[in-house]
């Protein structure tokens, strides 16, 4: 029985290794028959999990959204965790919520064992199918409860897309990842808990004993711990986080306040804590919370308020630069559209595609500042042009402008005739109008758009390629970008001959450290659009990260040729991206060539071509 | 260079210093990419345990100095990490999100804001 044990008793929070097993057999049915449609054209991402696993997860994603939550096995943790926040509250709901919770947990133990290894079975796609770190830890039944929900927790910060967020927070088990933004380390600090958190965790310890649930756990010795009045109160402190992290900047304010005068004695923690607090109501020296993001907004509109044209542009004279440009940029000359859009939007200034098609060849030019200018002026004379916000955010978020590119995010949603309706229903719950403050709350209130936009297409063949790639880019604001990729997968799945989604895609491998894999997405991109700059940069990058230097300089050379062929064999006034010389020196400083490094100095880029043997 | 550091710091040697060093000399050669950052992150390093020494990066004034922020200036974002790490994450060859997952990185506060400082370790690949 004892060697049984560990095969059949499930660990809070996660499934036992037998349903696991059982897992992987049913969720291959899964991949088999959606084969037909989602088999990618190329073979180079036929990793099972890649694509199937996208698709698995949409499926999941939309049955999480339709079945209701019955079982809260999965609630566990953060219920009882909850549950000792609030009863540390000096909140009225005190009461009520502790008995909830206790009867919760009760109704939890005598659910029958199917129920909870289906509602994990969702859990676990994720973790099994994904290329997820933690992955293991999940597998291993010997993994103590504690450690596996603090790593979860603590892991949602770099990746907020965990399981747990799939499952729509109620009101009373806020699943926010945001848990320890103010404190990430779990101090092993030892406050004191107040007699309603001890008498609750008497209380689950009494259960724990009766139950083998959780028998030889550290959880079990957590609440032990205090229920005895001893134990990490950090843990609880990211609970505590978590629930108020949803609720209004005056609550927040309130229970910072209560907290700091609650703690009584003078550790380190307590110090490191107050900062913090003060941290967060005064983040931007002394201007008003809610006024610092939009001045972080305001200082950078000044970079990106006027567009800065060409000084030579050979088709300024032009009859007809719009038109021209759309061919060129059939014909993957991208540089030269670039310049025509130019000359479009000088004859014509309220040319609203034209400054939407200069914006999008800008940022394919490898040239994001030009780009977010152009787009700008577009969204001004076209507020509810939702390519434009599409491109911005990826635009922002390459110039590491979070809260601009979550801006563009929300905008394209508020615009999306299909989606836009998810937006007003949450108006509701809180008041989105005012600019939010803090980055995270904005993040993770997209998310939760973003999944539901997601889960409104019940036919797993229907891809909205654009919503894909929105949430690729959130998901590569926090560096989550295994989830990114996943993401910009099933836009290319969707769309195999877009070359910018292979370039989203790899440049989303690529910063996750995957740069083999990065480099077959851009000779995908390069094979259909072989005047796309960005790609041959990105493929520069990523054969500097995998130190084949000589090659990544050779591509840099390529993709400056390609720009400064852009104007007249003259070509003083060239605009070249600063980004690909930068990159190229630090490449060349590699090759150990000082005689190079002069050259790049001066720019002279005919003769690095004729050094590297590029016509 | 060794000897000014060991009257500074305290008598280890941190590979942090080097990488610090580094990251000041690309810095130099891309005047904006601090300034990007836009707020001001302290770094604690720790060598076996114990606490070594701090280096802060003002992306508000686009400076990085050793110790901790200047009169002033509050860190919105702390991040502790062992000597070996730090040089890891400095290199490109480690990332943050893995450190962390590991519990070899710990962040307090903005999470989103310690994501922008990869700008400094390594190139970005473009979306």
């Amino acid at each position: 029985m004892a060697a049984l044990k560990p095969l059949l008793d499930a660990e809070c929070g996660t499934t036992n290794p037998l349903i696991k097993l059982s897992q992987f057999y049913t969720r291959d049915n899964t991949l088999v028959t959606q084969d037909g449609l989602i088999k990618p054209a190329t073979n180079n991402f036929t990793n099972a999990n890649l694509t199937g696993g996208s698709n698995a997860t949409i499926d999941e994603l939309v049955n999480e959204y339709h079945r209701p939550i019955a079982a809260p096995n999965t609630f566990h943790l953060e219920g009882l965790l909850t549950g000792l926040r609030l009863a540390d509250d000096t909140i009225d709901n005190t009461n009520k919520h502790e008995y909830e919770w206790t009867t919760q947990f009760l109704d939890s133990l005598t659910n029958d064992f199917s129920s909870f290894s289906t509602n994990t079975k969702t859990n676990n796609n994720f973790s099994s199918s994904m290329i997820h770190p933690l992955s293991n830890q999940q597998i291993q039944t010997s993994q103590n409860i504690i450690n596996d929900f603090n790593i979860q927790q603590q892991q949602s910060q770099w990746m907020p897309w965990n399981e747990q967020t799939y499952i729509p927070s109620t009101s009373t088990f806020p699943l926010n990842s945001n848990s320890t933004f103010l404190d990430q380390q779990s101090s092993t600090v030892d406050t004191g808990f107040d007699n309603d958190t001890v008498k609750a965790a008497q209380n689950i310890f009494a259960l724990l004993q009766e139950t083998q649930f959780a028998a030889d756990s550290e959880f079990k010795d957590f609440v032990e711990n205090v229920a005895g009045g001893i134990g990490e109160k950090s843990t609880v402190d990211a609970k505590k986080q978590e629930a108020t992290g949803e609720t209004k900047d005056v609550t927040v304010d309130k229970w910072i306040n209560e907290f700091s005068n609650d703690l009584s004695n003078e550790s380190e923690w307590q110090h490191d804590w107050a900062a913090d607090a003060a941290n967060l109501s005064s983040l931007d020296d002394q201007i008003p919370r809610s006024q610092s993001w939009l001045r972080h907004l305001m200082d950078n509109d000044d970079s990106y308020s006027e567009y800065k044209f060409s000084k030579t542009n050979v088709f300024l004279d032009h009859s007809n630069p719009f038109e021209e440009g759309l061919k060129r940029l059939q014909a993957h000359d991208i540089v030269n559209a670039v310049l025509l859009f130019e000359a479009a939007v000088q004859k014509q200034s309220n040319h609203v595609e034209a400054w939407l098609y200069l914006g999008i060849t800008q940022s394919e030019n490898e040239q994001d500042g030009p780009a977010i200018c152009a787009l700008k002026k577009c969204v001004e004379l076209d507020p509810k042009n939702l390519q434009a916000y599409i491109t911005l955010a990826s635009c922002y978020a390459n110039e590491m402008l979070t809260n601009e590119a979550l801006d563009s995010l929300r905008k394209w949603l508020a615009n999306n005739d299909k989606y836009s309706h998810l937006l007003s229903n949450r108006r509701s719950q809180t008041t989105t109008n005012e600019p939010r403050l803090i980055d995270e709350l904005v993040f993770e209130e997209l998310q939760e758009l973003f999944l539901q936009a997601v889960s409104l297409s019940t036919n797993p063949n229907d891809i909205d390629s654009d919503l894909q790639v929105c949430l690729g880019v959130l998901f590569h604001l926090p560096g989550d970008y295994d989830k990114a990729a996943e993401c910009f997968n099933t836009a290319v799945l969707a769309k195999p001959d877009d070359a910018l989604l292979w370039n989203k895609l790899g440049a989303a491998l690529a910063n996750g450290g995957q740069s083999e894999k990065a480099v077959d997405a851009y000779y995908h991109a390069l094979t259909l659009s072989p005047g796309f700059v960005r790609a041959r940069y990105n493929l520069g990058i990523s054969c500097f990260n995998l130190s084949a230097y000589k090659q990544a300089v050779e591509h840099f050379l390529t993709a400056l040729k390609q720009q400064s062929d852009g104007i007249g064999p003259q070509g003083t006034h060239v605009q070249m991206s600063e980004n690909i010389w930068r990159t190229l020196a630090i490449a060349i400083g590699h090759l150990q060539r000082p005689d190079l490094e002069q050259s790049v100095g001066k720019k002279d880029l005919s003769k690095l071509l004729h050094e590297f043997k590029i016509e | 260079m060794t000897k000014e550091d060991q009257n500074s710091s305290s008598s280890v040697e941190l590979k942090a210093k080097t990488a610090f060093d580094e990251i000041n000399k690309r810095a130099k050669n891309q005047p904006a990419i601090v300034k990007k950052i836009g707020a001001i992150v302290l770094f604690d390093i720790t060598k076996d345990g114990k606490f070594q020494q701090s280096w802060t990066i003002d992306g508000k004034q686009g400076i990085i100095y050793e110790g901790k922020p200047n009169e002033g200036a509050t860190a919105q974002v702390t991040i502790t990490l062992d000597d070996n790490d730090f040089f890891d994450l400095a290199l490109g060859n480690a990332n943050a999100p893995a450190l962390f997952a590991k519990g070899k990185l710990k962040v307090k506060g903005n999470v989103m804001l310690a994501q922008k400082l990869s700008i400094l370790f390594k190139e970005q690949s473009k979306l």
